[in-house]
């Protein structure tokens, strides 16, 4: 199976959005979320998303909630966390609930660049 | 084991060595929650400021590669000034929890700061389809206050209720005296202004309840997360209290009480 070359982008915060939209746009197709319920129905309806990269922090269902329903819909997808908080704590419930990283803010663009050509299916 | 030990212990001093004893663990236990208080509030702040801080650092590392592409600039105005604009209101709003200017007290008639409240939001009622109920005790109740400071308190819990309705549902903004009975059996006495906000929105989860007037704490999608705590500084220099009232899918309801004769220092 070839490599996807679309990423999910899921964040509540328009700035955010947009800022992971500038750093990957000229290399990945993008399809950009602000909310858990909007992340999971775009993993349903399209397959060839190889990557999540997915706000801890959101009003409604926080992002740790939203991993933990889409790997029991989605349990070979890749999930990358991204988080203002660095806490140890919620980085090893995300890794214990199947994310593949932890980025925290204010992130670099090389590191975001890095972590998706690593993890994109 | 170790309890019968203390106590024995204890026993052995004299009043004024447990009197010392008992101040300096007071004092321990005062200095410990104020810098637990410090942590929280640092650790809030450091994580409002990273978002905007996240989008500016990006949007200015791409402006020297992307400064050609209109659609780039487009973005660029809009969204690095409204993030500008948010630590701005963020250091405002932190300024105005940390050292709130001194009240200035005089006569205001509660009524009209209710409805100069409401019109600096009115906008954002009508677009929200939201519909508002003003259950006013009477024409005129005057009390003693900052009228500003008032209007803030106000202004950060009507917003809220604004931003839990978007599409629509009822606000209530409702004032009542209470009264406290007086010498003779049949008379009473105004006592406290007694002003509620209620909306309809998702209201608030019970274990969430007890910290919606903490610096930094929010499940909200905008603002500084420092509008309750003002609100509740504000009340309380004012002789108040507030205190709040939710129900899941049911919606919110805050309850201020202010003294209506007070001496204000």
């Amino acid at each position: 199976m070839s490599q996807s070359n679309k990423v999910l982008i899921c964040d509540d915060e328009e700035g955010i959005r947009e800022s992971l939209k500038l750093i990957l746009s000229d290399h990945y197709e993008l399809i950009l979320t602000d909310n858990g319920e909007g992340a999971i129905a775009c993993l349903d309806n399209n397959k060839t998303i190889g990557l999540v990269l997915l706000d801890v922090k959101m009003p409604k269902v926080n992002g740790l909630d939203i991993l933990k329903a889409i790997k029991e819909k989605h349990p070979q997808m890749n999930v990358i966390m991204v988080t203002g908080y660095k806490l140890v704590e919620t980085a090893s419930e995300a890794a214990k609930l199947g994310a593949v990283g932890y980025i925290v803010k204010p992130f670099e663009a090389k590191e975001i660049l890095e972590a998706v050509r690593k993890n994109l299916k | 084991m170790t309890y019968s030990i203390l106590k024995y212990q204890t026993f052995k001093k004299n009043p004024e060595e447990i009197a010392l004893q008992n101040k300096a663990l007071r004092q321990e236990v005062a200095q410990s929650e104020k810098f637990n208080a410090m942590a929280t509030l640092a650790s809030g702040l450091a994580h409002e400021i990273k978002n905007p801080l996240t989008v500016l650092k990006t949007f200015f590392q791409y402006y020297p590669k992307k400064k050609d592409d209109p659609q780039f600039l487009k973005k660029f105005n809009q969204i690095t000034g409204r993030e500008l604009q948010r630590i701005e209101d963020l250091v405002r709003d932190l300024m105005d929890f940390a050292k709130p200017e001194p009240p200035v007290f005089k006569p205001v008639d509660i009524h009209q700061v209710i409805r100069e409240t409401i019109d600096l939001v009115q906008n954002d009622i009508d677009k929200h389809n939201i519909q508002l109920n003003l259950p006013l005790t009477c024409d005129r109740l005057s009390l003693t206050a900052d009228k500003n400071q008032l209007k803030q308190a106000l202004l950060n819990i009507i917003l809220n209720a604004i931003e839990v309705m978007p599409e629509g549902g009822t606000l209530t903004v409702g004032t009542s005296v209470e009264r406290k009975k007086g010498a003779n059996v049949n008379s009473s006495l105004p006592h406290s202004l007694l002003i509620t906000i209620k909306d309809t929105g998702q209201g608030i989860a019970k274990e969430n309840l007890k910290h919606i007037f903490e610096p930094f704490f929010t499940k909200k999608d905008r603002g500084t997360s420092l509008g309750l705590a003002i609100t509740q500084g504000i009340i309380e220099k004012h002789g108040g209290k507030i205190k709040v009232e939710s129900q899941v899918s049911c919606g919110t309801c805050f309850i201020i009480t202010i003294p209506l004769k007070r001496n204000y220092t």
